[in-house]
């Protein structure tokens, strides 16, 4: 597991209490009950985890997990 | 509509305090006399590093679910978990009952100053983007009923009281009027504070309000004791649920007490200290004896505001023994408790539903007769056997606010 999908999933299921079953990489972050505060924070726990900025449009609520994970990987990469 | 025409009952009780999560856990340990008072880690580097906590809760008994506890301040959090046992114990079921007819009111004093303290450094630390969305909604004073209505799902009146350590009594003394004035047909009312934080502590420090008890900090918090030197700060929140004794009576449900007169008067005096010979306080007292029907000779208990403050407790002693001077029994449960603000009125005001319940007056902690300078029938030691027919529950917060509530037995 990347640290990025590590920390996507740590803070869904800690913070946000999401089951860590329905973290599919296809399960889009509206169909986890995120709601636009909660994106909100997703972003900014994310950030604080990974040590990168995350935009508002990468963590939206049509944004799925192995989209949000893909964009935390190439952003760590470069 | 006549007040005595139409009582007000308690019928369900949450309480989560420093004696304990629960309302049968808090019960036992303010009858128990010991004080709750510690030294608190958190309060490391501060002048005055000594609190009352809630114990640890268990992940049961602090689950709020449905992932949404994340943006919920601590004091909103503590109100939800005491709504929700209060109403349980009114027999009441959320997903059965008439929401449009469930009022909420909840106090707090400092509401989510911690958030702010915790986000305010981030800010200087790393800048605005540190800042957690989720502040605001962690921080404004109305979402502790704001929290509770949803998850309730009480669509009736709703809103906070904000009368600093009157809050949560006032927010019964409104709950009340609701019901009086038939806007709803149940109400969920009380108060809940978590406060204690470095900075809000040594606020109260810095204005001469606390303790400085450090050495001893289970000997701190003494009401009306001769050598008492301040207030101990403390964390808590009670929940009550209020219907109509009529209504109460025709659910068969059990009736703690009625909630049978609501005093509210303000001082206008000074912004922190209680007006000279406690006067306006006196006003709200009659008051309340006067919604009832009652003379100040039928009070057979008090459940004091009794901080542990040199000026409060001598201001609100002389009022018990001019107005009072029958001797009630009286009790402060901020000996055990210490004094959470905005939740204490509310807490109070289910402790002594509970005394008038269970005719069983608790005892002030850390204090003896030998160190009690004024003419008071004051528990100490010992938990007293009493039926209490009539029981006022006093509350006086900065700002000049007075609230006295007066609880009477059912029949």
């Amino acid at each position: 597991m990347s640290p990025a999908q590590t920390a996507v999933t740590a803070v869904l299921t800690e913070k946000f209490e999401v089951s860590a079953e329905s973290i599919r990489p296809e399960a889009t972050l509206e169909s986890l009950d995120l709601d636009s505060l909660a994106l909100a924070e997703l972003a900014l726990a994310l950030q604080e985890q990974l040590g990168v900025p995350v935009a508002e449009e990468e963590a939206a609520k049509n944004s799925t997990v192995g989209e949000l994970v893909a964009a935390l990987n190439a952003k760590r990469e470069r | 509509m006549k007040a005595a025409s139409a009582p007000v009952s308690v019928t369900g009780l949450g309480l989560i305090t420093p004696a304990g999560v629960g309302r049968e856990e808090t019960w036992k340990g303010v009858l128990s006399g010991r004080s709750a008072g510690a030294t608190d880690p958190e309060l490391k580097g501060c002048a005055v590093d000594l609190s009352c906590r809630i114990p640890l809760m268990t992940p049961e008994q602090a689950r709020i679910g449905g992932g949404k506890a994340w943006r919920m301040g601590r004091f909103s959090q503590l109100a939800v978990l005491a709504a929700r046992e209060a109403v349980a114990d009114a027999g009441l079921d959320p997903a059965r009952w008439d929401g449009a007819r469930v009022a909420v009111v909840i106090g707090s004093g400092l509401a989510g100053a911690a958030h702010l303290e915790d986000q305010t450094i981030r800010h200087h630390q790393g800048g605005p983007e540190l800042v957690s969305p989720a502040l605001v909604p962690m921080l404004i004073s109305n979402m502790a009923a704001g929290e509770v209505l949803l998850d309730l799902g009480a669509h009736g009146p709703s809103l906070a009281t904000e009368t600093a350590c009157a809050s949560g009594a006032s927010a019964l003394a409104v709950a009340r009027g609701l019901l009086l004035a038939g806007l709803c047909d149940i109400a969920v009312a009380g108060g809940a504070e978590a406060a204690v934080t470095p900075v809000i502590t040594s606020g109260f420090q810095r204005m001469g309000a606390l303790s400085s008890r450090v050495d001893e900090p289970g000997l701190a918090s003494r009401p009306f004791a001769a050598d008492r030197d301040g207030f101990v700060i403390s964390e808590g929140a009670a929940i009550l649920v209020l219907e109509r004794e009529a209504d109460a009576r025709a659910r068969g449900v059990r009736r703690y007490a009625r909630l049978a007169g609501a005093g509210q008067t303000s001082d206008a005096y000074h912004p922190t200290a209680p007006a000279p010979g406690g006067v306006h306080a006196e006003a709200a007292l009659r008051s309340a004896l006067a919604e009832a029907g009652l003379r100040p000779a039928d009070v057979d208990h008090v459940n004091a505001h009794g901080t542990s403050t040199p000026l409060n407790d001598l201001t609100e002693a002389e009022l018990i023994e001019r107005v009072l001077p029958h001797r009630p029994s009286v009790t402060a449960a901020k000996g055990v408790l210490g004094h959470s603000l905005g939740a204490a009125g509310a807490i109070e005001a289910a402790l002594t539903a509970l005394t008038v319940h269970r005719s069983t007056v608790p005892p002030i902690a850390n204090l003896t007769p030998d160190n009690l300078p004024f003419d008071l029938d004051c528990v100490t030691g010992e938990p007293r056997e009493q039926r209490v027919r009539a029981a006022v529950s006093h509350s006086f917060g900065f700002g000049g606010h007075n609230v006295v509530l007066l609880l009477t037995a059912e029949d």
